[in-house]
């Protein structure tokens, strides 16, 4: 049974225009011990799909989902106490934007005390202050941040992007989540630093069978570090498997596209010639297209794709669409 | 910080100077006698009139005559009243009390009410308690303070006769004015039963102070819902909601003290919209404060106490809106910031 499980997740909201679907029908599933990687450009909906599971998006938003269960239970049913149990204790998440996932009127130290689980906490009263610290010194050296006292102190403001989403990810871990939600956890550190916070997760994944949803845009980092990716196109799934099969055969355009942005995807690729990419942009919400979403921009688009094409599987491997690419294609290119 | 404090407060003297200029030149504006208008001795001996002339320097250009004023005033000589030729500083000093006071109970109740107010409107909002929240400090915010004011006095006081319509203090009670604030002079007086005369400058106070509330309560408990609305949809919300915190501590622990700060600058800018209508309030109620007496004054065309009404008041605003705005600065680390990055 998969540790997460996604049906056709929508999520709407009201505008001006009308009823948005900003995520259309997507699907996901996450087995205990994977690590999936989400990819997608900016705006496709990766970050309103993690907010929909944790269940913070405000009623402003519509999620609607045949199922959309965690380890057997629907989140969707489930009362907002006992939901908020769930969370942070079995699922967390490491946000985006950092800085503003702090409080700003608030110290860093205080922040981390409230956000560890006191259950877990043997010492007798008096002792818990050094017991909280103790712990406390133990997450943050393990996110790599030496200073503790110095980052403890402040306030988010006086300190970079990079400490902020560390001491972010130490709060994620102090409760030893069964999944972890990572939405861009290292867009905003120096790359240097990126490894190491892909070590620790895969350490999490590998030691505490931690399963790990990997939201990000870099196709590298989803090559190095997942097993098996979804890749999301303007609130559609388009395609999802394992990540070795999609990188050899993708076989929908749209991943075909993301692929070859990647200069070492193409090997035979000549110095200094152009990288292919799609024609046009990403389309606003206001201005989808019906059917396929990436209809406008597909070189393979023809009259079928005004319908929504259903998901197709082949060998384990999910796609989306009428006009799939063939073996030797994906090859040739 | 103190580069911060420093240009608040070069701010500030600008400000009042410009102040000055204006009442200078409405006093110069007035019908009679400048040395008259300016220094309130009504029918100078030629002696007194030679010692005004020297001392405003009215022989000099207006730029002189405009610094002399200035230096009068910020000595405490704001002159004499026409109609009782006492120095208008002590009956200041005599009146502003009152009015303090008022305000100062006003605003009190303002705020007891309209934060938890507003609090509740953000946090359930578009629910029911929201609407009535957005309902009561419609009505709150529509209906006129005198109008109100008389229909309390009519009600609470002649027809049920609860509470005194007039006055601060029942005058059985004879106690000096210390400090000007009633409750601290009672308590300071030697009078024998204290408790009672306690109660009676309650009573006193309750209606002018509830209705002179009522305004700026609607006023902070919108100002609150928005700002806690705002809070509550910010990123480290979500993220302490998605670390599994109880509701009510990414409340006040959290959206709260962030909310607060920029509402309570933000209040203490409604404080001339306050001072306006305890004027009115003060007026109705026989409320012996400053807005009483600048009322007379002007039934008096008493044009010194008039001017240094206005330069008393106006003058007091400023202060109060530079002090709320370096306080805002002090106890708010992420603004700080901001003004460390533009300077
Ligand atoms: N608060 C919001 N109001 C309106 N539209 C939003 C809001 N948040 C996100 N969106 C829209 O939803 C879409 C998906 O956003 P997001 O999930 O943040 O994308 P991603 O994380 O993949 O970059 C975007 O087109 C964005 O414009
Ligand atoms: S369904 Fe049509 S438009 Fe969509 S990706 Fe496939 S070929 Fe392109
Ligand atoms: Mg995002």
């Amino acid at each position: 049974m998969p540790l997460l499980d996604i049906r056709n997740l929508s999520i709407e909201f009201d505008s001006p225009h009308g009823r948005i679907k900003a995520v259309d029908r997507v699907n996901l599933s996450i087995n205990p011990g994977e690590i999936r990687g989400l990819v997608g450009e900016s705006g496709s909906g990766k970050s309103l799909v993690a907010k929909a599971i944790m269940g913070i998006l405000n009623d402003r938003w519509y999620v609607s989902a045949d199922r959309l269960r965690y380890n057997g239970v629907d989140l969707l049913s489930l009362s907002a106490k006992e939901r908020r149990k769930l969370m942070g204790r079995e699922i967390a998440m490491v946000f985006q934007e950092p800085s503003s996932s702090l409080d700003p009127n608030d110290t860093v130290g205080h922040q981390l005390h409230e956000s560890l689980p006191m259950d877990e906490c043997d010492v007798s009263f008096f002792k818990r202050r050094k017991w909280r610290e103790e712990r406390i010194k133990a997450f943050l050296h393990k996110v790599g941040i030496r200073d503790h006292k110095r980052v403890m102190k402040s306030y988010p403001h006086e300190l970079s992007e990079g400490i902020c989403q560390k001491v972010m990810i130490a709060m994620t871990i102090a409760y030893k989540p069964r999944l972890l939600i990572a939405d861009e956890p290292t867009t905003v550190i120096e790359a240097g630093a990126q490894d190491q916070i892909f070590k620790l997760f895969k350490k999490l994944n590998q030691l505490n069978e931690v399963s790990i949803l990997l939201i990000t845009h870099d196709l590298e980092h989803v090559e190095s570090w997942t097993k098996t990716i979804t890749v999301m196109y303007c609130g559609q799934t388009v395609e999802s498997g394992y990540t070795k099969q999609i990188f050899k055969q993708p076989y929908h355009p749209y991943t075909m596209a993301l692929l070859q942005s990647m200069p070492h995807f193409n090997a035979q690729l000549s110095r200094k010639s152009q990288l292919t990419a799609l024609s046009g942009s990403v389309p606003s919400l206001q201005h989808l297209p019906i059917g396929c979403r990436l209809g406008p921009r597909c070189p393979r688009a023809q009259k079928l794709c005004v319908e929504i094409p259903k998901m197709e599987k082949v060998r384990g491997h999910y796609f989306s669409c009428h006009f799939p690419l063939t073996e030797q294609e994906g090859k040739k290119s | 910080m103190w580069f911060y404090i420093v240009r608040r407060f070069n701010l500030f003297v600008l400000t009042v100077a410009v102040l000055y200029f204006l009442v200078f030149l409405m006093i110069n504006a007035m019908p009679g006698e400048l040395a008259t208008n300016i220094s309130g001795h009504v029918n100078p001996s030629v002696e007194q009139h030679e010692q005004l002339v020297q001392q405003y320097q009215l022989d000099k250009n207006w730029f002189n005559q405009y610094i002399s004023f200035i230096n009068q005033r910020i000595h405490g000589d704001f002159g004499l009243s026409f109609t009782t030729a006492q120095p208008i500083f002590d009956e200041m000093l005599k009146v502003l009390p009152a009015t303090i006071e008022l305000c100062f109970y006003a605003l009190l109740v303002a705020l007891c009410l309209g934060l938890p107010m507003g609090i509740l409107g953000a946090v359930r909002y578009r629910k029911f308690s929201d609407h009535t929240v957005l309902g009561i400090s419609l009505i709150g915010y529509s209906i006129p303070v005198f109008w109100l004011a008389m229909l309390a006095i009519m009600y609470f006081g002649l027809k049920l006769q609860w509470l005194p319509v007039a006055g601060r203090l029942n005058l059985l009670y004879q106690v000096d004015a210390i400090t000007g604030f009633t409750f601290i002079d009672i308590l300071l007086s030697d009078i024998e039963n204290k408790r009672l005369a306690l109660r009676d400058a309650f009573s006193h106070l309750l209606m002018p102070a509830l209705t002179l509330a009522l305004l700026p309560t609607t006023v902070v408990a919108r100002i609150m819902r928005t700002a806690m609305l705002e809070e509550l949809n910010a990123n480290y919300i979500k993220a302490s909601q998605a670390r599994g915190l109880s509701p009510a501590t990414i409340i006040f622990r959290h959206a709260l003290p962030n909310a607060i700060q920029p509402v309570l600058a933000q209040v203490s800018l409604q404080l001339s919209t306050i001072l306006t209508s305890a004027m009115v309030i003060e007026v109705i109620f026989s409320w012996p404060g400053i807005g009483n007496w600048l009322m007379d004054a002007i039934y008096q065309r008493d044009y010194p106490v008039i001017s240094a009404g206005i330069l008393v008041c106006a003058g007091f605003i400023i202060l109060v809106s530079v002090l709320s705005d370096i306080f805002l600065i002090a106890t708010t680390p992420q603004r700080r910031s901001a003004v460390y990055g533009s300077s």
